[in-house]
């Protein structure tokens, strides 16, 4: 008898309808060979269906899922099916921005899709440019996602899935200016009235001046997160000495190092429902930096405890040797009737543990900012935060505050805890 | 007593607590993203609900596994930013072969042969799913990935010679169900 006959298996799984059943039932009583197959089968199947009742028991006593799903544990749940799906991302993703890279016309026959994807297996090690979490260009997706997911907010995102993220130079929103006037006209904001980039930005930092040669300085520092001690928190501050006409496609870009972070999260730049449905179209056009231009931006982190081991031995490969560094970051500026983007500055930085209460002033002044903001949009990474906490990591990051806004600040919090209390 | 709605929503959260795991996990597999799996998942119930998909008599697995899996493949169509029938996103996907068998590491006995199954080509892995998490029919799954009873029958087949192989060059490591040696 033919063992290697799909028959058999669909016998062995109780899935053949009458006659063919009892057909097969009576060719196996006269083979060994079969009856052994069928008991193998049989024997597997019962393996498989136990080992996933005993997968699904434990991801159902985690009390995460959908509303949490952000967090490492889902890793340990789906296991070695997550490890194969995102070593495999990686190559899809890759070989997708691949050709938006080549700037192809149209889409790419299914032939050379599957060149690119060969390409891309054979490097395994090599992290593709993703632009996913890219808050240059808001994402089509979620205007497809319905009202029931989408909030606006940027979740955190797997670093195995894209390493990569960028934030633009110019910061568009005017949103600080808005908060203030409605809270001190007695009203808690809106949801969407709060853009905490433009909160963030509102305000003077004082960063190096650049060193010679370099037209930007560009700044990383990583403490303890204040309101999630569990997670870091990363601040990228870019200071420019002389004008200059960037082109709205220019960003800071940043990659992180997966050996050292599970996921991260841009904090602001939240997406608006009109937004999200007139995307792409937006990177045209400059913007003059200002002599003097600052931005800050701050990423949340959670930090990876314990290296995944597959994904560990082949970053190790691919650097040479193991690293200590979080993430880097890379200026990309681009100027009109310049298409390459230009990579004019690279930072990097490690993770040395320091904790919020030694972070800079400034750093600790844009926290309180940030948190502020996510307070009143009510965002689910708000965390353990209050408007009180907010005051004493304002206060604590006053700094000279020459023209009086931190202060303000501090006023203005106190109005909003007031507003929350009635 | 209870009244008929409070029933419905009962009904519904036992709907989600059942398959809201194996969903995710569907989906992932097919987007390879959690977040867009997390997305795909959440639409999928929104759609179940709004639906009445709760009057429907038969079991609901049929239609969430359906409309799940539709919904993960408009995703990577939207990625691609190009128009995909199902079986090509899937061929794409399926070209990228997971991880290498003997990539496998920690060998041991606990979820191990899921991780084998990790290693199967991804139609073999949902397929695998399909049949022994969710105990669905060949004819359920033929539904739901749009294909024949029989070509069903042909993956899980060949999915499951290939895994009792790769079990058994591994048995020697760790006892879990029994093997009997290949001659």
């Amino acid at each position: 008898m033919n063992v290697d006959d799909p028959k058999l298996t669909a016998y062995a799984l109780n899935e053949l309808d009458e006659p063919e059943q009892s057909a097969i039932a009576r060719a196996t009583a006269d083979s060994p060979e079969g009856q052994r197959f069928v008991a193998e089968t049989q024997e597997l199947a019962r393996a498989l269906r136990s080992q996933y009742r005993i997968e699904l028991h434990r991801g159902l006593i985690a009390p995460e899922k959908l509303a949490a799903i952000h967090g490492d544990a889902f890793w340990s749940k789906t296991g070695p099916l997550a490890i194969a799906a995102l070593l495999a991302v990686l190559a899809v993703v890759g070989a997708v921005v691949f050709s938006n890279n080549e700037s192809r016309p149209s889409a790419p026959s299914e032939s050379s899709l599957s060149r690119d994807l060969a390409g891309d297996r054979a490097q395994p090690n090599q992290f593709a440019p993703v632009e996913a979490e890219d808050a240059a260009r808001p994402s089509q997706l979620e205007a497809d996602a319905g009202p029931y997911a989408f909030t606006g907010e940027r979740p955190f995102v797997s670093v195995m899935s894209r390493p990569r993220s960028s934030v633009p130079l110019v910061v568009n929103s005017p949103s600080y200016l808005d908060v203030r006037r409605s809270i001190n006209a007695g009203l808690l904001p809106p949801r969407d009235a709060v853009r905490i980039e433009g909160m963030i930005n509102h305000f003077p930092y004082e960063y190096p001046q650049p060193t010679a040669g370099e037209s930007f300085s560009l700044n990383l520092d990583v403490v303890t997160c204040p309101w999630e001690p569990t997670h870091r928190l990363v601040r990228i501050g870019l200071k420019g000495h002389q004008e200059v006409a960037a082109r709205a496609d220019s960003k800071i870009e940043i990659e992180f190092d997966p050996r050292r972070v599970a996921s991260y999260r841009l904090i602001g730049y939240d997406r608006q429902e009109t937004e999200a449905r007139n995307s792409n179209e937006e990177n045209v056009g400059s913007h003059s930096l200002a002599a003097g231009y600052t931005l800050t931006t701050l990423y949340e982190i959670v930090p990876l405890k314990r290296a995944r081991s597959v994904v560990h031995t082949q970053m190790q490969s691919a650097a040479g040797e193991s690293s200590e560094l979080l993430l880097t970051a890379k200026l990309q500026l681009n100027t009109r009737g310049n298409d390459a983007a230009v990579g004019l500055i690279q930072r990097t930085v490690s993770d040395t543990g320091f904790d919020f209460a030694v972070a800079p002033s400034d750093l600790k002044f844009a926290a309180a900012v940030a948190e502020f903001g996510m307070i009143l949009r009510d965002s689910d990474y708000k965390g353990n935060g209050s408007l009180q906490q907010v005051i004493e990591w304002a206060q604590q990051g006053m700094g000279a505050d020459v023209n009086g806004y931190r202060a303000d600040f501090i006023e203005l919090v106190r109005k909003a805890q007031a507003l929350k209390k009635s | 007593m209870r009244s008929g709605i409070t029933a419905k929503q009962e009904e519904f959260e036992e709907i989600v607590h059942r398959f809201e795991i194996p969903l995710l996990q569907y989906a992932r597999r097919i987007t390879g993203d959690r977040e867009q799996a997390r997305d795909v998942v959440q639409e999928t119930f929104v759609k179940f609900q709004r639906n009445g998909a709760l009057r429907r008599e038969d079991e609901p697995a049929t239609w969430l596994f359906t409309v799940c899996r539709n919904a993960a493949l408009n995703v990577c169509r939207k990625e691609r930013r190009m128009m995909y029938v199902d079986e090509e996103v899937i061929e794409a996907r399926e070209s990228e072969q997971p991880m290498p068998f003997d990539q496998l590491e920690q060998k041991e006995a606990t979820g191990f042969l899921l991780r084998i199954v990790g290693t199967l080509p991804l139609r073999q892995q949902e397929v695998i799913q399909l049949k022994f998490q969710n105990d669905l029919s060949y004819q359920q799954i033929a539904e739901i990935m749009q294909t024949t009873a029989n070509n069903v029958g042909v993956l899980l087949h060949t999915a499951l010679k290939t895994l009792r192989q790769r079990y058994a060059q591994v048995a020697g490591d760790f006892i879990s169900f029994k093997p009997k040696p290949n001659e």
